[in-house]
């Protein structure tokens, strides 16, 4: 604890704190966000692909975004530094605030397995189909990320709102997973079967009408 | 006219939603950030292909996840809403005067505004079009590429605004 107040007493860390200038608290808070942007929006890209959200996107040219994540993960890392120096005895006491560390903890550990094998094997990712493990690994991640921007925006509140908060939360997430469900049932249950036989007859009669009509 | 914009600004049903449900405010911020990462994921990689960055993926493609961003977008706009109208119940100053006086809200605001007319750009100059037949490996179009760096910056500006809005309430 002594550490800890010795790191809140630091001279930058109280100027941060303190004051009103642009460069202080507000700066390492904006981009806190945008780091975190930088990281899990590619992230989102990747687990559309790998959950079949975006099946026909290429995996392999995903790889150059590693390096853009990479950079938005130092941003929040050396940001979330600062801002958790500037109230670290409040943050270390904090319950929602330690489930948000060990859930982005989680999820770059993760993140990291997926990526690696998505990326990093000798065999071309598209040449086959995404593994289970891969997809799963990538669904953990993205639950994980849920609950850390769940718990990054209650550190803020105490006790009862966090509990009501989360729970609020829950049942508006059932509420939308119940919605977009009924609504794909509804598209199935409308969409006429066709079968195998009949989508190849149909493929080989649309194409060369689609070859007359273009220009 | 003033009276009547303040008016229309201030929903008495609103505030006494987040007065009585303590749970309305954070829960709203919660679907705020889920937005903007949605956002975020949709249009930025949008954006960042248009750069030059992953230039293997076909635009024509990542143009199919674009809803999602404008999904994003509506999730913002609709929490944001609740904000703006509701805000007395958190900080007890009338939205027209926060409106008035926040110059964030302001600057975030106007970057929005110009994120929209910079789409309308993309499509009256034909670039969505020439983007969606480019192949894999393709470079962009200098106007493709200026719009697609420019639509990244004033969506950074707009988070970046967005996260300073209480500290000038």
């Amino acid at each position: 604890m002594d550490y800890l107040t010795w790191l809140q007493d630091n001279a930058f860390i109280t100027w941060v704190r303190e004051s009103e200038s642009l460069l202080g608290y507000t700066l390492y808070l904006a981009f806190h966000t945008i780091g975190m942007v930088f990281l899990v929006g590619p992230n989102l890209l990747m687990a559309a692909r790998v959950l079949g959200l975006a099946p026909d996107l290429p995996i392999a040219p995903m790889r150059p975004l590693r390096g853009f994540m990479t950079v938005g993960l130092w941003i929040t890392v050396i940001t979330g530094s600062v801002l958790f120096a500037t109230a670290p005895v409040g943050y270390v006491h904090n319950v929602v605030f330690i489930v948000k560390i060990a859930a982005i903890v989680g999820a770059l550990v993760l993140l990291r397995a997926a990526m690696h094998q998505l990326f990093d094997r000798s065999i071309d990712p598209d040449a086959e189909p995404v593994p289970m493990k891969t997809k799963r690994l990538m669904a953990a991640t993205l639950a994980l990320w849920l609950i850390a921007v769940v718990a990054g925006r209650l550190t803020a509140y105490s006790g009862v709102v966090v509990i009501a908060s989360i729970t609020a939360f829950v049942i508006f997430l059932v509420v939308a997973a119940a919605i977009v469900y009924l609504a794909r049932l509804r598209t199935h249950r409308t969409r006429p079967v066709v079968s195998a036989d009949q989508r190849a007859v149909f493929s080989i009669d649309i194409q060369p009408a689609a070859v007359k009509g273009g220009k | 006219m003033e009276s009547i914009i303040a008016y229309w600004m201030r929903w008495p049903s609103v505030e006494m939603f987040l007065t009585n449900h303590t749970w309305a405010w954070p829960l709203c911020e919660i679907l705020h950030f889920i937005g903007l990462i949605l956002l975020f994921g949709a249009v930025g990689s949008f954006d960042l292909r248009l750069l030059g960055i992953a230039k293997g993926l076909p635009l024509r493609l990542l143009d199919r996840l674009v809803p999602w961003g404008v999904f994003g977008f509506a999730l913002c706009v609709v929490t944001g809403t609740i904000f703006v109208t509701g805000i007395v119940a958190n900080v007890g100053t009338h939205p027209y005067v926060v409106l008035k006086t926040n110059v964030w809200l302001q600057l975030k605001l106007l970057f929005i505004l110009l994120a929209g007319l910079n789409l309308l750009a993309f499509h009256l100059t034909g670039m969505s079009r020439v983007v969606r037949m480019l192949q894999p490996g393709d470079d962009a179009p200098p106007l493709a590429r200026f719009i697609g760096g420019t639509s990244l910056a004033l969506w950074l500006g707009v988070v970046y605004f967005g996260r300073l809005i209480p500290w000038a309430l």
